[in-house]
């Protein structure tokens, strides 16, 4: 209980951020924000409520998974928001179509290189993985790392990249 | 709750969530990489996996039905929201355009890639293209002569609680496409 509790602050702490500083956004914006109320919760419970603390350290760990569990359910929620899923707003698109429903054609008003391509390609030059220079896109170190790390992982899981 | 079998009750969907990643990814080779049907059967059987070690941890509680029954759903909870994240993790590096484009840059090596190519390959229709025809595979749409309408209900309730959650995270910075 005490988990979800400081769950649900850590939430609305966010939205009012969000609310407040249109500036702050994205995804590693709210992992610092809810690392820091998972530390901050910790400490005050610690140190002073000793709530979870009496309990043991078991309760201490059950507390902090519980939490993280719901902070990365609600991370992964969150980059859906945060970005547009193509299949999302084609299924609203084709909703508004009605009866008549839509032609492929129609559906290239709304998924444009500008909206979703150009979008992502910013993304990954803003959170330095990839550098554009003279036309030429390239990897910086850390996307390395991460590409590394993404394609170790695909070979375990026995995925192919679809897109 | 306390207890020596306490230990057992905190890491039972993390035992669940282990076994559910490593029995994906064995179903999904033996079923050709199909992945929904593999993470569905993963899932369920981790989730067995958990609720029996939470029956075992709970076995010498002296909790009333309430009580036993909460602890169940709450640890049933838990793993659902871990199982949860290993299907997005999973379908990221399925879906996700960014993580693809990395993964060509990664194998273009130190040459790079030149932009126009880049966007000449991923480009809208190419997208269009195929998330169509994994929605029609998938049912949330349906085809008749040549034109699309929506098919499973449930995807359009997810479009439209995306929608609602936009407004209520980012307010009137939200625009619609």
């Amino acid at each position: 209980m005490f988990a979800f509790f400081w769950l649900a602050i850590a939430w609305l702490f966010h939205l009012l951020l969000w609310r407040l500083t249109p500036r702050v956004h994205g995804i590693r914006a709210l992992i610092v924000v809810f690392l820091i109320f998972l530390s901050a919760g910790l400490f005050f419970d610690i140190h002073w409520v000793c709530f979870v603390k009496s309990l043991g350290i078991w309760s201490l760990l059950h507390a902090s998974l519980v939490y993280i569990s719901g902070a990365l359910v609600y991370i992964n929620l969150y980059s859906l928001i945060e970005d547009n899923s193509p299949s999302l707003t084609i299924i609203l698109f084709t909703q508004e179509g009605g009866v008549a429903g839509r032609a492929r054609q129609e559906y290239e008003c709304v998924i444009t290189d500008e909206k979703f391509i150009r979008l992502r390609l910013d993304a990954l030059i803003q959170d330095r993985l990839i550098l554009e220079t003279s036309g030429l896109l390239r990897l910086t170190s850390k996307g390395v790392v991460l590409a590394k790390l993404l394609k170790f992982s695909s070979n375990i899981l026995g995925l192919s990249p679809g897109g | 709750m306390t207890g020596h079998l306490y230990p057992l009750f905190v890491l039972a969907p993390v035992c669940g969530l282990l076994v559910d990643s490593v029995l994906h990814v064995i179903v999904s080779r033996m079923l050709r990489g199909r992945q929904i049907p593999s993470l569905a059967v993963a899932f369920l059987l981790g989730g067995l996996v958990s609720c029996l070690l939470t029956v075992q941890a709970l076995k010498c509680s002296m909790f009333n039905s309430v009580e036993y029954w909460s602890c169940q759903m709450g640890n049933c909870l838990f793993y659902a929201a871990l199982g949860f994240c290993y299907f997005n993790f999973v379908n990221l590096h399925i879906a996700s355009l960014r993580i693809r484009i990395l993964l060509e840059l990664l194998s273009a090596g130190s040459e790079g890639l030149d932009v126009k190519a880049v966007l000449s390959k991923y480009n809208a229709r190419d997208i269009i293209n195929r998330r169509l025809e994994r929605l029609c595979i998938g049912r949330q749409l349906l085809e008749r002569n040549q034109r699309y309408y929506v098919g499973n209900r449930l995807f359009l309730l997810i479009a439209r609680c995306n929608v609602l959650a936009k407004q209520l995270i980012q307010g009137g910075r939200y625009r619609k496409l």
